[in-house]
């Protein structure tokens, strides 16, 4: 094999050595026999032109089918320079054969053109064929013996190998639970179902009613009942009812809340006029209906993030 | 409403409330040059008098009852009368002045109730848990009706307010007020020592408070005039409005009182169910309506609001409820908590 190899190689370079301006160029053929259907052969060739000339990248091989038993699978192309302004290319061509040979029987590796660009134009270098001799995998006619059940007939797939997982299904599970119970936690920070009824969110609560039924309450009766609903976020909030006097005490004992002192105020005050003036259309005038929106969001905010 | 009452809301037409409630805010500065450190019960005080009320002060010997009540009455004017309670004091002597004359006849003239007419503008009773009920019983009228019959004639006191005192320190030879005596009156304002050291301080170690006579006299007299108060009183009653859901919140209130374990009220040690068991009457409740319809007033509003009811609640309220007998004992801590936790618990509004 390695003699062949060696006789090939030599051949090669005798061919070229007479044209010293001529790219050299050298192959590593595999061994030409005892190849089976679906076998891989690897070609490489090794071409060195000289300073001021390239390979024009065209003419490379693209992978593909070549033919309708051939395919080459993969083009791999390594630049190196070497001494003397030379620049030596190394491509290495994957083939692999289809063919169904019934006798053993010499196949052909078509050759190809390396196109070179250099100074005084273009010249090609022809990388030559490869023969090898495919042979079959088993006789053409099974004896009786051979028949099914056999080793030569088709066997089943080999049952793949199964990968360990168990660090992955450990980290999974250990995240799953986080995940959940950030969840929860959420959940519970929002005040969202089941928590929706918890006591110590009262003004998420109300910020929710009143966004997701700002359209029931457009009339004078949904505004006293938006109001009624933070009367009641205060007293959950407080533990006890607070009254419009009491805001200063509930301002103190809470003090998230006290950024928002001037509208809370302007809530009771409307409240007020709602309530015992017998003027909700004034009091919805001065404080809409919007606002009131507008303060729980901002009580609830504050809520959550004095925890 | 009375036939006087009628009268009082026609003549009401063409009161200036404003400056009413300046002379409302003079009198209670006044006061409380005299009586150091007892605002809220001066305020008590000059709501009870606008509404019309009799007032019943009680605490420790010594904290300023009687000077506060002496003091009211100058600043209110009119006539004046004062009556000390004692155990054989008899309903009698209230009314008819007997003695022998200088030619030896017994003579009859009319008492301290009746020797003014209807000018009698504020009856003081001092200690009036001294007195028998006979004479408890003989105020049941002067108060609710303000009348009294004498000499074969009725006599009617337009302008009267009844202030009456008592300490709690001691029960012997005391006679314990009846219900029917105490609904009567509008308040029972409880007054204990200052505990702000700085008051404290003063009223130990100024001489000004130490002789009484001298101090009543420092008080501007007649800074509200007693004969246009009817009038006044009326016309708050009538300019004060009270919306619908007060309404509401006052009868929650109410039904609360009646039944506290129902409105989630909770007191340690106390079976709610059994705690009252009776009281907070009908009568309590208008005379609430009325002394919260003055307190926004005094506050410059013409609509009353939940914390008006607060600011006159217990001391209208708490002596009209009554509790089982087993509670009755240790009454002030129950009936304080009992308050405290209504206004808690009930929504407003």
């Amino acid at each position: 094999m390695m003699r062949v190899i060696f006789l090939s190689l030599v051949a090669v370079f005798v061919a070229s050595a007479p044209v010293s301006a001529e790219p050299s160029l050298a192959l590593k053929d595999p061994r030409s026999f005892g190849y089976f259907l679906g076998d891989t052969l690897t070609r490489e060739v090794i071409l060195r032109v000289d300073a001021g000339e390239t390979l024009e990248m065209a003419s490379v091989p693209l992978a593909g089918p070549v033919n309708y038993w051939l395919e080459l699978n993969d083009v791999k192309l390594d630049t190196e320079s070497s001494g003397g302004g030379s620049t030596t290319y190394r491509l290495v061509l994957n083939y692999q054969t289809f063919y169904t040979p019934l006798d053993p029987r010499k196949l052909t590796i078509p050759g190809f053109a390396l196109k070179v660009a250099g100074a005084s134009g273009t010249g090609e270098v022809t990388v030559p064929g490869f023969e090898f001799i495919s042979s079959p995998i088993r006789q053409l006619f099974a004896s009786s013996s051979q028949s099914s059940g056999s080793s030569v007939a088709l066997q089943p797939d080999v049952v793949p190998y199964p990968l360990t997982t168990g660090r992955e299904r450990t980290a999974m599970l250990v995240s799953g639970l986080i995940a959940l119970g950030s969840l929860i936690a959420l959940a519970w920070h929002q005040a969202w179902w089941p928590f929706h009824k918890r006591a110590a969110r009262p003004f998420t609560d109300t910020a929710r009613y009143l966004r997701s039924n700002a359209g029931k309450l457009q009339d004078a009766s949904g505004y006293r009942t938006a109001l009624l609903r933070l009367h009641r976020a205060f007293d959950l909030r407080a533990g006890r009812r607070v009254l419009a006097d009491d805001v200063d005490g509930f301002l103190a004992d809470h003090p998230e809340f006290k950024p928002y002192a001037a509208e809370v105020e302007a809530m009771f005050a409307s409240s007020r006029q709602t309530f015992f003036g017998n003027n909700v259309d004034g009091a919805s005038k001065q404080l809409p209906l919007s606002a009131l929106t507008d303060l729980s969001s901002k009580l609830a905010v504050a809520e959550r993030s004095a925890g | 409403m009375s036939r006087e009452g009628l009268q009082a809301v026609k003549a009401s037409e063409g009161i200036d409330l404003s400056s009413w409630r300046q002379h409302a805010i003079d009198f209670e500065t006044e006061l409380g040059k005299v009586v150091i450190g007892q605002q809220r019960n001066i305020h008590l005080l000059t709501i009870a008098i606008f509404a019309r009320g009799h007032v019943l002060l009680e605490g420790d010997v010594g904290v300023g009852k009687t000077t506060l009540l002496r003091a009211a009455s100058r600043g209110l004017g009119g006539a004046y009368e004062r009556v000390e309670g004692t155990i054989d004091l008899m309903p009698a002597d209230m009314v008819y002045h007997t003695y022998i004359g200088e030619d030896g006849r017994p003579r009859v003239e009319p008492g301290p109730v009746i020797r003014y007419g209807s000018e009698l503008t504020v009856f003081f009773f001092n200690e009036i848990n001294r007195a028998r009920p006979q004479v408890h019983s003989l105020l049941l009228r002067l108060m609710a009706e303000r009348s009294i019959a004498a000499f074969n004639r009725e006599y009617h006191f337009p302008y009267l307010l009844v202030f009456a005192d008592r300490n709690r320190i001691e029960r012997e030879e005391t006679f314990e007020l009846p219900a029917a005596a105490r609904d009567r009156f509008l308040m029972e304002i409880n007054i204990s020592t200052p505990t702000d050291p700085d008051v404290r301080r003063q009223l130990a170690f100024d001489p000004r408070f130490h002789d009484g006579d001298k101090l009543i006299e420092s008080v501007r007299e007649s800074i509200l005039d007693h004969r246009a108060l009817p009038q006044v009183a009326a016309a708050i009653q009538e300019s004060v409005t009270a919306s619908e859901d007060l309404q509401r919140y006052t009868l929650d209130l109410w039904q609360a009182i009646r039944n506290p374990a129902a409105a989630g009220i909770e007191i340690p040690d106390v079976d709610m169910d059994r705690l009252v068991s009776g009281g907070a009457s009908p009568r309590g409740m208008s005379y609430l309506l009325r002394a919260a319809r003055v307190a926004a007033f005094l506050d410059n509003r013409t609509m009353v609001v939940p914390e008006d009811l607060r600011a006159v609640f217990f001391e209208t309220m708490a002596h009209r409820i009554f509790f089982d007998p087993i509670y009755e004992l240790r009454r002030e801590p129950i009936v304080r908590e009992l308050v405290r936790q209504l206004f808690e618990r009930v929504p407003a509004p």
